[in-house]
């Protein structure tokens, strides 16, 4: 059937033409509309539902809102896991879908789901389900630069909050922007409790007075003369004076004002998170945050289209300054992974001519490999495969093999033509079609098994699939469309190009080289055969340990061009202290010349998709290109330098990246890459186990740092009610806590409309009068009597330890351990740690620890791909047996993807590569190609063979060392070329260094190092082989 | 060698290199399929078998415990430390609260007659003049006065006229008429001088003039002129404005410390920045139970009549404590179940202390008890070093056992006690480099305790500022006879050590001990 393809083609050059030429158009539109990333969205479907309490402390947020949600989402159809965490002032959960579950309908299920317990939560908690984004969609952030220092910190937010903000929301794909930093203003009633008791009014009747002191009402229409006029109550607060003069009470007459109970004034809100640039001082920041599953630099340049739009707008001397920008990033990978493709396609030209030694023969391969790689993009666009390092590396993968049909093809029909001296033209064209049809179906094939050997690939799941199926994806298609190519434009190509004077292949200098030396060692080695078999054992044996010896990782970090400092304090930080620090640490990271720009957080911004706590910093790194460090430096000295530099008391270092970590935070809530989940009953238990695990780890040498989240060590004040006391008053609790709440703690209880602007009002003591424990022993409880007491007359105040974050996965509680490791060999590290930790860490009942993190991906990876392989080389086998009708040929030919991993596993060590699944990947490509060289080598052999027998002279073994020697090195050249193709077009990335070329490097280097000892065992091990076959056949008389 | 045998002898390499590629493959495949162990499952399985012998875990919130730390001058500068010194001074606590100014009750006065009459001329004509004791306040005609008057005028006149008169008596009881008459006079509330009025003109004073009893301020005056008055009229009251009263409201759980005679101050939105000082008065007897509130008299001396009646006042009562040590507010450490104080040694070494802290005196504690005047300490920061004392602890030796654990608690109560190891080392002390560790492990008898395991831990916590991380060695010792434990350590470092010795015997721990000791030879 594929000769007559071919045969068809070649006599419709036009209709070939034209096709070729219709599909590669589309290729080209297609390249150009497919979007762009640098590594494929791997994260979960999640649904995050933020709930704001204000003022309550985790537990009680814990025990009212997050656990009946929790418990409740738990049920929910496809739900894969549900994780919680709990603050002071706010609870979020995280609903994980199963994969493949559409967002929206998720969204849907759990607003349906949040609606069942709407009853049960208190009365005004209202759960609020997030943006349609997760903290991976940080795609950019900004900060506020007022260079004429004139504005203060709540103007620049009220800028952010009310224009930056609404302005930039309008960008399609942003689904949220989130303030950072700065203060919120608002109107603060601070009044003097004394006061208050001189004249007798309650807190309570305030806060009445002025939550009623500012709104405005319609009054429907008054129609005069003809005309409609619209009746309006005015009331909004129109300054502070206004609300100083919120009348009390009336006392004989004389009306008791808010001034004279206290001071009214602007002051910031309760701040959850602050922002610092360079280490000059505090600023406001924003960040962009995109919706899921869409693109990042279209999002990106949407943005910066609009701020640069609405620059004009913002006051004199402000300016909107990136503060992280992940263009850069995506640009600089898919820079780097098209100069390797254009780099391969050349190098792979060049071998082509060089082996060819004939121009336009050479033009064949040279021209379907592009025309290949075009074409795989039409599909790409459709199957909504981005542009990623993935799917382009896919490609690079593909190349040395997309030319190999071609190679072939051209490399048979030239010898042909060549061993015929001067045909006519009709000869010619017969000469030509009839070589290509003769190679035409094996080479078909040998694609076949290149593609259907990588198709297991596609059996990976969840994050390591969103991963690498791009990759196999493009990778797939390429080669498909380059067999398709192969007999259909190849063919007419062939006839087009292949004629003049062609020298035959003995004249061809590298042919003569290469035979020379092949020749005599492939002699020796059918003489001593044993001797040649037993030195490959040995070599198999001995380079087959160097797998335990190698370590392992779920993917090779990828270079950013950013970093991320994330040091954490203890919980129960001030924001005063946190704020000196976070400044102090960002002059700090600004006076490294390799610095661009530091963008340093601490806490959390206003999104649903920011839970930092205020112990935790979250220091944006932006730097500069390689090109201008200082010589000599790397990333991870860099790393290294700052992190000495950047020792503060109390603070544990964690560096990552913005993505890397992003992504890790959002797929399993762990910032490191290898974590430790630590689950039981109780927080005081989890948390005195996760010091032990951090006691026990910081032994190892493996360990930059450790660190136990300290779950129940925040800092409390208790209130704790006298019930017989307060019953002498009259008193609830309800009423003590009514004093807690609004006194101590101040209430936001009504909202000022200004304009486009709305600001909250608190009413709450002057801080005078609740700063201290003594101070606050004296807020005063109004009694039914309507005297006004102290609350330490029906309450005791002390302070104590809880609580300061609730972690709740799948209903149960859980702290972190955070590991921080100077290595990438994260799979030995946690081996090595759990054995250690089995053997120090005795666990009460009820408690368990898990490895979490990244780490969790590379376990279930590993899982998956030992099943995998076993599918891969039974598949192999099957196409094999297919291809020979033999079980011993299809048998010996299931080595050469033994010998290519040896040659994998050398270079991998050498080059210090951790088995990954990037690494895995790589081999099972390599697996392929290895059999493919092999098909390739016995096919010629088999000719070989066939020639002789077809003689009709009975065989003897001499015949058959010499049919071997003929097919071996004879057609030497067709394999070289094959070879060195894949080989030479897979070196330009093991000498990249730019960005995106971390993650390509791994999957490339078992390729390479595997295609060098396969195609030594392809060239001597399987004529050794086959010779070996054939003559025990010969004796039995099978052959 | 034959044909034959050259065939078959390559036969069998050839199966021989099958069955071993087979071999080696499969081997390799097994390892590898069995290698990486599902740590999520083995969790899951200890678990289990854990549950089976641990009791519930009953744990309170164990702190860490305290640990000394180091922090070099970069660092302690990096985090704003600030050193402060514990001080011994004279100390007052102060109440707030609300009061009124009342007139001093003791210098109070009404104007009133004794006797029904017409007002003919007011002199002190508005309320709120000032009147001086004496000055005349209003005129007044009274015909029983006059009447009084004439009386005593007449018996006067008999008086004279009966004075040489020697009946026996007469004169006598003349003079007595007169006594009675001015008598009467008297307690109808005439003055002296009036009467001597009286005696100099010999005639009746029809409008009698009335002076002002009291230096002060007419807060009241219904004297008008040609008002009728009975003795029941209220015409003046005078109030002696030079000192004053405040009435405070206390709180009840106040009431106690407050006794008379401590100071006070007052401050009136009238007179911002302006504080009067005075002092307490007396205690009322009784609660005011509207309020439920005590009130304390106050009383201030108001010699340029600032302070009105009426007038709202802040009031802080200063409460005397006498001499307390004393450490500015941000020094101490609530960590939430102790209160700390971080004493600064020199030399960038900070120690934790725990101390009693008594009352907040302005931006000052009181501590009561754990620190001694004079010793330095950080006053700003704690925060920090607090979490770097808890980390390094964290990472070195010191943690407390497991929670709940069974053996860890054994090891924790009375099995701490069934041994007692003694730490020697050869050479003694330890120095930089390698370094024979020897434990001596005895029972409570003394005797010497053979067949345990016995682990001596080193530890020194990391030290950045020296480019040195945290360092640990640990040795594993073998037992050489007589309760003698000896092992073979090499130490990183010199200088302070942590070292940890475990004994178990039979998985159970027999004894833990932690000392420190200090290792000769540089960093």
């Amino acid at each position: 059937m594929i000769s007559r393809v071919i045969e068809w083609c070649a006599h419709n050059r036009f209709l070939v033409f034209t096709g070729v030429l219709l599909l590669t158009l589309t290729g080209i539109w297609s390249m150009g509309h497919i979007p762009l990333d640098a590594l494929p969205d791997i994260s979960d479907v999640e649904v995050i539902i933020h709930t704001n309490w204000e003022g309550e402390p985790p537990n009680i947020i814990e025990d009212q809102v997050t656990y009946p949600i929790v418990t409740a989402l738990l049920a929910a159809p496809n739900v894969k896991a549900v994780r919680a965490q709990t603050m002071f002032n706010d609870s979020y959960v995280f609903v994980i879908f199963e994969d493949g579950t559409d967002i929206y309908w998720a969204r849907s299920r759990v607003v349906e789901y949040l609606q069942t317990i709407a009853g049960r939560l208190p009365a005004d908690v209202h759960p609020a389900i997030g943006p349609d984004a997760t903290g991976a969609g940080w795609v950019y952030e900004y900060v506020l630069v007022d260079h004429t220092h004139k504005y203060s910190l709540a103007d620049l937010r009220s800028l952010q909050d009310w224009h930056l903000r609404y302005q930039l929301e309008t960008v399609p794909g942003v689904a949220e922007v989130a303030s950072m930093g700065g203060f919120v203003r608002q109107y603060q009633v601070n009044l003097d409790p004394t006061k208050l008791l001189a004249y007798a009014i309650p807190l309570s009747t305030v806060i009445d007075r002025v939550k009623s002191s500012t709104n405005e009402v319609g009054g429907r229409v008054l129609e005069l003369s003809g005309t409609r006029y619209m009746i309006r109550g005015l009331g909004y607060l129109k300054s502070l004076a206004d609300l100083e003069n919120v009348p009390v009470m009336a006392k004989n007459g004389t009306p008791v004002l808010i001034k004279d109970l206290g001071r009214v004034s602007f002051g910031p809100d309760m701040r959850e998170g602050v922002a610092e640039w360079q280490g000059e001082g505090e600023t406001v920041g924003g960040i962009v945050v995109m919706r899921y599953g869409l693109n990042a630099l279209t999002v990106i340049n949407g943005v910066k289209k609009k701020l640069a739009e609405i620059k004009g707008s913002l006051p004199p001397g402000v300016d909107v300054v990136s503060g992280y920008d992940r263009a850069g990033l995506i640009q600089e990978s898919i820079k780097t992974l098209q100069r390797d493709l254009l780099e391969e396609a050349v190098i792979v030209s060049l071998v082509i001519i060089i082996f060819l030694f004939h121009f336009r023969s050479a033009l064949i391969p040279i021209i379907t490999l592009p025309i290949a790689v075009t074409m795989a993009f039409i599909p790409m666009y459709y199957l909504h495969v981005s542009s990623n390092i993935m799917s382009l590396g896919g490609l690079a993968l593909a190349i040395g093999v997309l030319v190999d049909a071609a190679i072939v093809m051209v490399e048979n029909g030239y010898r042909h033509l060549s061993e015929n001296a001067s045909p006519n033209e009709v000869d010619r064209r017969r000469i030509l079609i009839d070589a290509a049809k003769q190679v035409g179906p094996a080479l078909f094939f040998s694609l076949v098994i290149i593609v259907v050997s990588f198709l297991p690939v596609f059996l990976l799941e969840a994050q390591e699939g969103r991963m690498f199926k791009p990759l196999a994806w493009t990778k797939t298609l390429a080669v498909g469309f380059s067999s398709f190519l192969a007999i259909t434009l190849v063919p007419v190509l062939m006839v087009m190009f292949i004629k003049g004077k062609l020298r035959p292949e003995s004249a061809n200098p590298i042919s003569r080289i290469t035979q020379a030396v092949y020749l005599p060692v492939l002699r020796f080695c059918l003489r001593y055969r044993k001797t040649t078999l037993l030195l490959n054992l040995a070599f198999l044996a001995l380079t087959f340990p160097l797998m335990f010896k190698l370590g392992s990782q779920f993917m090779p970090p990828l270079y950013e061009g950013s970093s991320l400092y994330m040091p954490t304090s203890l919980p129960g930080i001030s924001i005063v202290q946190a704020t000196t620090l976070l400044q102090e640490q960002d002059r700090i990271i600004r006076s490294f010349p390799e610095v661009e720009n530091v963008f340093g957080t601490v806490g959390r911004s206003d999104s649903a998709t920011d839970n930092a706590p205020l112990d935790m910093y979250d220091t944006t790194v932006m730097l500069k290109p390689r090109e201008q460090w200082p010589a000599g430096m790397t990333y991870e000295k860099l790393i290294r330098e700052m992190d000495e530099k950047l020792q503060f008391p109390g603070l544990s270092n964690t560096w990552t990246m913005p993505v890397e970590n992003r992504l890790d935070m959002a797929l399993t809530g762990i910032k490191t890459p290898v974590g430790m989940k630590v689950q039981g009953p109780s927080l005081e238990g989890i948390q005195q186990l996760g010091t032990q695990v951090q006691q026990i780890l910081s032994g190892l040498s493996q360990v930059r740092s450790v660190f136990a989240e300290r779950v129940s060590q925040g800092f409390y004040v208790n209130v704790e009610v006298n019930r017989p006391e307060a019953a002498k008053y009259g008193l609830t609790i309800a009423d003590v806590q009514a004093a807690v709440s609004s006194g101590m703690g101040g209430m936001n209880i009504a909202e000022n409309v200004e304009g486009r602007e709305r600001y909250p009002i608190n009413v709450r003591y002057e801080r005078d009068f609740r700063d201290n424990l003594d101070e606050l022993q004296r807020v005063l409880i109004a009694t039914p009597s309507g005297a006004q007491i102290p609350i330490e007359q029906v309450a005791t105040l002390s302070f104590s330890r809880g609580p300061a974050m609730i972690r709740d996965e799948d209903g149960q509680l859980t702290g972190y351990v955070y590991i921080d490791l100077n290595t990438n060999d994260y799979g030995g590290f946690v081996q090595h740690a759990s054995n250690l930790l089995q053997q120090k860490l005795s666990l009460p009942a009820g408690y368990t620890y898990q490895w979490s993190g990244e780490y969790e991906f590379e376990l279930r990876a590993r899982q998956r791909l030992k099943l995998i392989f076993p599918i891969v080389f039974f598949v192999i086998f099957m196409l094999l047996y297919m291809v020979f009708h033999s079980v011993t040929e299809a048998t010996v030919l299931i080595f050469p993807t033994f010998y290519a991993m040896t040659g994998g596993l050398i270079l991998q060590w050498l080059l210090n590569y951790n088995f990954s699944v990037a690494v895995w990947v790589g081999y099972i490509a390599l697996f392929g190609i290895a059999v493919e060289t092999g098909v390739v080598m016995v096919v010629y052999l088999h000719e070989a063979l066939n020639r002789r027998l077809a003689t009709g002279t009975p065989l003897k073994h001499e015949d058959i060392e010499a049919a071997v020697i003929e097919g071996a090195v004879q057609r030497l050249r067709p394999k070289l070329m094959t070879v060195c193709a894949v080989l030479a077009s897979l070196i330009p990335i093991l000498w990249e260094t730019g960005i995106g070329s971390d993650v390509m490097k791994p999957i490339a280097a078992p390729i390479v190092g595997g295609m060098i000892t396969s195609t030594i065992h392809v060239l001597i091990l399987v004529p050794v082989f086959f010779a070996l076959m054939k003559e025990r056949a010969l004796r039995r008389g099978t052959l | 060698m034959n044909e034959e045998t050259k065939v078959i002898t390559y036969r069998r390499a050839f199966l021989l290199t099958l069955f071993a590629l087979v071999g080696v493959v499969a081997v390799s495949a097994w390892l590898w399929w069995r290698s990486p162990l599902n740590l999520l499952i083995h969790a899951a399985q200890q678990t289990s078998t854990a549950s089976t012998d641990g009791e519930p875990s009953q744990t309170t919130p164990a702190e860490t415990p305290l640990a000394p730390i180091q922090l070099s001058p970069q660092r302690m500068q990096s985090i704003g430390v600030k050193i402060g010194t514990v001080e011994s001074k004279t100390l007052s606590d102060e109440i707030r609260s609300y009061g009124t100014v009342q007139p001093n009750e003791r210098h109070f006065a009404y104007v009133q007659t004794r006797f029904a009459g017409w007002i003919r001329q007011v002199y002190a004509d508005a309320t709120g003049d000032i009147v001086r004791k004496g000055e005349p306040l209003f005129t007044i005609y009274s015909p029983d006065l006059v009447a009084s008057e004439r009386e005593y005028l007449l018996a006067k006149k008999n008086a004279v006229a009966l004075q040489q008169s020697s009946v026996d008596g007469v004169a006598d009881g003349a003079a007595s008429l007169v006594a009675a008459a001015k008598a009467r006079l008297q307690q109808f509330d005439v003055s002296d001088s009036e009467i001597a009025k009286l005696d100099g003109t010999g005639e009746s004073i029809a409008d009698l003039t009335f002076y002002s009893p009291a230096s002060g301020y007419v807060t009241e005056r219904n004297a008008l002129p040609n008002m009728y008055v009975q003795p029941d009229t209220k015409l003046y009251a005078i109030a002696d404005l030079s000192d004053v009263w405040v009435l405070a409201q206390v709180f009840q759980n106040d009431a106690g410390k407050i006794k008379p005679g401590d100071p006070a101050e007052i401050t009136l939105d009238a007179y911002p920045g302006q504080v009067f000082r005075g002092k307490v008065d007396y205690l009322l007897p009784q609660l005011d139970t509207a309020t439920r509130t005590l009130p304390v008299r106050l009383v201030f001396s108001n010699a340029d009549v600032k302070l009105r009646p009426g007038m709202y006042v802040n009031v802080s009562l200063k409460l005397l404590l006498g001499r307390r040590l004393v450490v500015p507010d941000s020094a101490v450490f609530h960590s939430g179940t102790k209160s700390l104080l971080f004493t600064f040694t020199g030399e960038g070494n900070i120690q934790p202390h725990e101390v009693e802290v008594g009352p907040h005196v302005g931006d000052q504690f009181v501590i009561t008890k754990g620190i001694k005047a004079g010793e330095q300490i950080v006053t700003s920061a704690n925060f920090l070093i607090d979490s770097e004392a808890q980390l390094q602890a964290a990472a070195g030796a010191f943690v407390p056992p497991p929670p709940g654990a069974g053996q860890a608690v054994a090891m924790n109560t009375s099995a701490q006690s069934q041994a007692n190891a003694e730490l020697t080392t050869q050479p003694s002390p330890p120095q930089k480099g390698t370094n024979t560790v020897r434990v001596k492990l005895t029972d409570q008898a003394g005797k010497p305790v053979a067949g345990a395991q016995v682990t001596v831990t080193f530890f020194m916590a990391a030290m950045p500022a020296m480019g040195m991380a945290a360092m640990k060695t640990v040795v594993q010792t073998s037992d050489k006879g007589a309760g003698i434990y000896e092992g073979i350590g090499s130490l990183g470092s010199g200088g302070t050590w942590q070292v940890t010795i475990t004994a178990a015997q039979n998985s159970q721990t027999i004894a833990n001990k932690q000392l420190t000791i200090n290792a000769a030879g540089g960093m």
